[in-house]
């Protein structure tokens, strides 16, 4: 989908912070994120493990582990109202039926000792008043929606049955069961097979296509980003470090650190001795410095990186105003921020 | 699910089958009964006459086929301390008073011991979880025996609330229940709440909630069904606990079943009796598992397609 067409805001997530309780001390996993989706769009969040991915998504529909998972600040507005403040059964209605999501890894994402039709079935009686026979025709028509070969006899199947790839269908076929207008996929494909992937990916377009859909897509895989998403959103260390466009993340990446992840992408159009990698180690959460949190592994890190975290800068994302990163270097108009 | 079954019930076959030869051994183990019927007066020529009446000069695998032979039959011979009583008789006559104390124990326990574990899992490191292991952790602390004692001297002999001893209504069954049951809640609780534990940690889990399904549901529903599993596969082993317990909780509450049966009946060697009751518990014991067994295919589809 082009940038042209999208729609109104549909939810809008402001300063959202979520603390976590570990044996190693207090962990800022989501510290102050903040972005928005609009209705068709598809906003993509890379970065690497333990950089709050997953976490933003589970606090959107608060189901961030309990009791080591704390939101402690920030909003998120679902058509203006927000979640942050709905009781447990309004937060309950808004589960499925307004934000769904996939998760990573079909083989576990599937209640073992239920038929497929039931789970199915479960998610549509949960928010629309459908009557009992009618339910598990409903579970046919959502497991052909998602292209899944004879339904009829799917549904009386059991997970374990199942391939991986179906599987995931199913799970595709439960989140949009009751048509959300937000679908967070968290690494859907990670756990497939590359060609199995690509049909996946796919279908989400093709259902995205159909209802208007607002996805979240949570990657590490720059791949993917390219061919899903409208708007990037890069986090690091429990931040979002760079949020635009995903063509001006690609042309004028504006952080180092997006530089440099765009740099260990192999590419089939070149030919590389090694392919690069980000020297030092992803930040341990629970002893974060003041400043920037790339700094000890960024190649322009300078003494004021280290003190202060740098503000939210434009990017230089051919005249897009929505093209923002943090880093100090952004106020120097001389850098020319290339490739690694 | 048949070929499971079926699988299932030829292993209970073996298991019968070497249970005999076990106990056809053991009992030869202990002593001749002759010794023990004879009166202290009795010349040699005397018993001499009784081994040979009885078989027990004949080589010891035909003795044993004529036992099985027999016991097909459902002929495990005559009481000796009990004239003319056949030794399964006896067994069938006491089988109801213990199945009911075993089965009420297990009833009673089993809905104790589910909830609390399911709620101790879903309410880990709270007071509630903490009060559910000092409850576990003393019932797998205290002998039963020693436990029955102190039940009939506090709220028997002291208190004077349920009756010391004997068969009767409900009242009786209450403190052998307990004495009885209270290791195996603390087990199945335990057993359970682990299982919630890892279950309730489950991505299925997860994606149980980001369906908008209500927590209750998903823990007694979603959770509980695969937490069971673990605590189901048990029951087995608890049919054996509580036929074994029921030799020395019937003692010491003098409940007229087949455990005080197998007490006097070895006291008297009366070996035709002892086989019996050993028989009897070993297929109450394989049909139990074999219950079990079929239980678990219902519970887990995984197993049926084995």
């Amino acid at each position: 989908m082009t940038g042209a067409s999208l729609g109104d805001v549909i939810l809008e997530v402001e300063h959202l912070e979520t603390h976590l309780d570990t044996k190693m001390g207090l962990v800022k996993a989501v510290d102050g994120v903040s972005f928005s989706l609009r209705r068709g769009e598809t906003l993509g969040i890379v970065g690497e493990s333990g950089s709050g991915k997953s976490m933003t998504a589970l606090s959107i529909l608060r189901l961030a582990p309990r009791p080591a998972a704390r939101i402690v600040g920030g909003r998120v507005l679902l058509d203006g109202k927000d979640l942050l403040r709905h009781g447990a059964e309004e937060m309950r209605r808004v589960r499925g039926r307004f934000i769904s999501m996939v998760l990573q890894d079909p083989q576990t994402s599937l209640n073992p000792v239920y038929t497929i039709g039931g789970q199915i079935a479960e998610a549509i009686a949960m928010h629309r008043d459908v009557p009992r026979p009618e339910l598990l025709s409903r579970a046919v028509a959502a497991l052909r929606r998602v292209r899944v070969a004879a339904p009829e006899q799917r549904v009386r199947d059991h997970p374990h049955q199942l391939s991986g790839g179906m599987k995931q269908r199913v799970v595709g076929a439960i989140a949009s069961s009751c048509e959300p207008r937000v679908l967070i996929a968290d690494e859907p494909t990670t756990a497939l097979d590359a060609t199995i992937q690509a049909q996946y990916l796919r279908l989400l377009k093709d259902i995205q296509r159909e209802s208007g859909l607002s996805i979240i897509f949570i990657t590490h895989d720059f791949g993917i980003v390219a061919d899903m998403c409208d708007q990037v959103a890069v986090m690091y260390g429990g931040r979002i470090v760079e949020y635009g466009p995903v063509r001006a993340i690609f042309n004028t990446p504006a952080h180092p650190y997006t530089q440099a992840l765009l740099s260990s992408v192999p590419a089939v159009d070149r030919t590389v001795e090694r392919l690069y990698s980000i020297p030092g180690q992803p930040p341990s959460l629970w002893d974060l410095p003041p400043g920037c949190r790339f700094e000890p592994r960024c190649r322009w890190a300078e003494p004021r990186c280290r003190r202060e975290y740098p503000p939210v800068l434009p990017g230089r994302g051919a005249g897009d105003a929505a093209h923002s990163a943090s880093c100090w270097k952004l106020e120097d108009p001389e850098w020319d921020n290339p490739r690694c | 699910m048949q070929r499971y079954l079926i699988r299932r019930a030829g292993q209970s076959l073996l298991a019968l089958l070497a249970i005999s030869v076990i106990t056809f051994g053991l009992s030869h183990l202990s002593g001749s009964p002759v010794d023990a019927m004879l009166p202290d007066d009795a010349g040699p020529e005397e018993a001499e006459r009784l081994t040979r009446e009885w078989g027990l000069d004949r080589p010891i695998h035909v003795q044993y086929l004529t036992f099985l032979g027999n016991a097909l039959r459902g002929d495990l011979g005559d009481s000796l301390k009990w004239r003319g009583s056949t030794a399964l008789g006896i067994v069938a006559e006491r089988l109801p008073a213990t199945l009911q104390l075993g089965g009420f124990a297990v009833l009673v326990s089993t809905i104790i011991a589910i909830p609390i574990g399911v709620l101790a899992g879903v309410y880990r490191d709270t007071a509630f979880d903490a009060a559910g292991k000092l409850v576990a952790l003393l019932g797998q602390a205290m002998p039963n025996f020693w436990l029955g004692i102190v039940l009939i001297w506090i709220f028997a002999v002291k208190l004077g609330w349920f009756p010391t001893s004997g068969r009767g209504g409900f009242s009786h069954m209450v403190l052998p229940a307990i004495a009885m049951g209270w290791f195996q809640v603390a087990a199945l609780m335990r057993l359970t709440r682990s299982a919630m534990l890892e279950v309730l940690d489950s991505e299925y889990i997860k994606l149980a909630r980001i369906k908008g399904v209500p927590e209750w549901r998903v823990i007694w529903v979603h959770a509980l069904r695969n937490a069971a599993i673990a605590p189901l596969t048990y029951f087995g082993v608890i049919a054996g606990v509580i036929l074994t317990g029921s030799v020395v909780i019937e003692t010491v509450f003098a409940w007229p079943g087949t455990g005080q049966l197998a007490i006097d009946a070895i006291r008297g060697r009366d070996y035709p009796v002892i086989q019996a009751v050993v028989l009897t518990f070993a297929v109450v014991f394989i049909l139990s598992n074999l219950i079990v067994d079929t239980l678990y295919a219902y519970v887990d589809p995984r197993i049926r397609y084995q």
